[in-house]
């Protein structure tokens, strides 16, 4: 039963994955990465842990498409304009990354690596919030807090960035009547 | 569910049915009625709107159809179903199809965690209040899928506002509750349900206290923030009059809607009435105790339930039907607040909406979650964590102190913020005007 959820959940991910690169409209590609986020937060679903699948639907399917897909609307970059790449390495190096990528998965998998080792099912307790939130306020306090300081910094950043933009227009726009 | 089936195949009828038939019974059996029931809400709070908004503006109300006007709703039904499906020509054209469906398909799946009486939970998530809001978070892709689909600059402009309103308000709403979550250490809504057991004092929080299943957290002062903050941040979640920006119809003609006819539209407004009534719920199961009322506790302790398997399923009818006609009335009445608001108050403006949902609601909820952790520390914790003084008070007297503390909290941070609010939107309005001037001037000038 299991493997069948995990099958079709799977393909799903594949073929969200694949579509998002294959697609030449933005809009478009952002939703098939959502559909893609949304298969792997099954995945955890069936790794009995029902708060990762919330986090991964709360962060990434509701906080960050919403920022993506916003960011495509008031830049109006639907289409994909056919003029050739303006960084010429890229595509090489993109080409030879998953080449190598592709290559480790399929040396592992040669080396029985998918084999469950004896006793590496997920735990019961995988995910759970008290455990998770246990560890972050006691073994990763510091990078945790540093993450906060981080995000505060981004906030006070826009204020300021807010602040200037009002006064400058002020300026700007005295001139402008005639 | 799959308690109440078991029971009454193989205990009372004496079946022996294998335990996967039962499962898939009652899994089945749990679906098809969640799945009419939500239509159905909808159908009737269509109805109730209309006629309650009517006579707040001394009408009367559809009365034609059907005695008193009950059947209104469903002639409304048979009207969008047989009108005409338009797509835009420039509409992106599978974008346009699949809005409707990925607004409407998270407010059913929130239907899964939402308990309607004791033992009648869907599905009992250990982070139930977690995925509500989680799987809500989804709708604000539709509403972006259906602005930017229909290539229309109204739908365009309604979808902006739409999710910035909805994801500016999902913070409130969520640090609310967490200060509630925080109160009894859990994230699961049927433990929250069950905390709420007392009378005006949660038996959870004074051992002791005779259970009329009246021990909501309205009764605390933290929970009593907490529910008039998320009250208001539902308000906006649903778009409902005070925060109706994003469909704003003398201004954008129907926000992201516009593009859409027929059952499409219809899809729409079914989603967003279920959203209101699940958010009522919620509000109600969060604070008022949800099925929690006198007589409940006392019918289900006689019921067959995993901690008393031979009781009797006559108590499983009675306290069920008790517990959802308790949470429908706490839901109804938080609807008809709702419409009273539409009834009485005129819409604000974005920036309105924006100022006061950062500038005044989450310093108001981030000091509420400062009071509920003021709460805990002075009711339960003890010498372990560091808390001495509180060794030798008894438990009505640490929940008195506790109180009175985070009432006295509240109030000033009430008082406080709402001053520093005023005066900055007094403030805001002087530099308007500065700017206003300015403009003038240089124009005659």
């Amino acid at each position: 039963m299991d493997v069948i959820l995990f099958a079709i959940t799977a393909a799903v991910a594949l073929i969200g994955a694949i579509a998002m690169l294959v697609a030449r409209n933005a809009v478009h590609s952002a939703l098939f990465l959502l559909l893609n986020f949304a298969a792997i937060a099954v995945l955890f679903l069936l790794l009995q842990s029902p708060f990762l699948f919330a986090i991964q639907l709360t962060v990434y399917a509701g906080a960050i498409m919403v920022l993506f897909l916003f960011v495509v609307m008031l830049l109006g970059a639907e289409r994909v304009e056919d003029t050739p790449d303006r960084i010429a390495w890229q595509r090489p190096l993109a080409l030879g990354l998953g080449a190598a990528l592709v290559a480790v998965a399929v040396v592992s998998v040669l080396r029985g690596a998918w084999e469950v080792p004896p006793g590496g099912e997920a735990a019961a307790t995988f995910g759970d919030p008290a455990q998770l939130g246990a560890l972050l306020f006691t073994n990763y306090l510091l990078p945790f807090q540093v993450t906060g300081i981080i995000l505060l910094v981004a906030v006070v950043g826009v204020a300021v960035l807010n602040q200037r933009g009002r006064t400058t227009s002020t300026v700007k726009r005295a001139p402008s009547g005639d | 569910m799959y308690d109440i089936v078991n029971g009454l195949i193989n205990t009372t009828f004496g079946w022996n049915w294998p335990g996967w038939v039962i499962a898939l019974i009652s899994h089945l059996l749990v679906t098809t009625l969640l799945f009419a029931i939500a239509p159905f809400q909808m159908l009737f709070l269509t109805y109730y709107e209309r006629r309650a908004i009517a006579r707040m503006q001394d009408r009367i109300g559809p009365n034609r159809v059907g005695p008193a006007g009950l059947l209104q709703p469903i002639a409304d039904g048979v009207k969008m179903f047989t009108k005409e499906d338009i797509v835009p020509a420039a509409a992106d054209r599978w974008v346009h199809f699949l809005a409707p469906c990925v607004v409407v398909a998270p407010t059913m799946l929130m239907f899964a965690v939402l308990p309607w009486g004791p033992g009648m939970v869907p599905v009992d998530l250990n982070v139930g209040l977690l995925f509500f809001f989680a799987i809500s978070s989804i709708s604000a892709v539709g509403l972006l899928m259906a602005g930017l689909a229909s290539s229309n600059k109204f739908a365009l402009l309604g979808a902006m506002r739409a999710v910035a309103q909805m994801v500016s308000y999902e913070i409130p709403a969520v640090l609310s509750l967490l200060a509630v979550v925080m109160l009894t250490g859990t994230l699961s809504i049927v433990q929250l349900i069950e905390a709420q057991a007392g009378l005006f004092i949660s038996s959870a929080d004074v051992p002791g206290v005779p259970d009329l299943g009246l021990g909501w957290f309205i009764f605390t002062p933290v929970g009593l923030l907490a529910f008039i903050v998320f009250f208001i941040a539902a308000l906006a979640e649903g778009e409902r009059t005070p925060f109706d920006i994003p469909e704003a119809d003398s201004e954008i003609v129907a926000g992201y809607m516009t593009e859409y006819s027929g059952m499409k539209f219809g899809l729409f407004y079914l989603a967003q009435y279920v959203l209101n009534f699940l958010l009522c719920a919620i509000a109600a199961v969060i604070f008022f105790g949800g099925w929690q009322g006198p007589g409940v506790g006392w019918l289900y302790d006689r019921a067959i339930s995993p901690a008393n398997p031979d009781g009797n399923w006559v108590f499983n009818l009675l306290a069920g039907f008790l517990g959802v006609f308790y949470l429908l009335a706490k839901t109804y009445a938080f609807f008809f607040v709702m419409v009273w608001l539409r009834g009485a108050f005129p819409r604000l403006r974005v920036d309105q909406l924006m100022d006061f949902g950062w500038k005044f609601l989450i310093p108001l909820t981030l000091v509420n979650i400062v009071s509920a952790a003021i709460w805990v520390a002075l009711l339960r914790w003890g010498p372990e964590q560091g808390i001495t003084f509180t060794q030798n008070w008894t438990p009505i007297l640490r929940w008195g102190v506790a109180f009175a503390v985070t009432l006295a909290v509240n109030i000033v941070a009430y008082i406080a913020l709402a001053r520093i609010f005023a005066a900055s939107q007094a403030e805001q309005g002087r530099i308007d005007l500065d700017e206003y001037r300015d403009t003038l001037t240089a124009t005659l000038r």
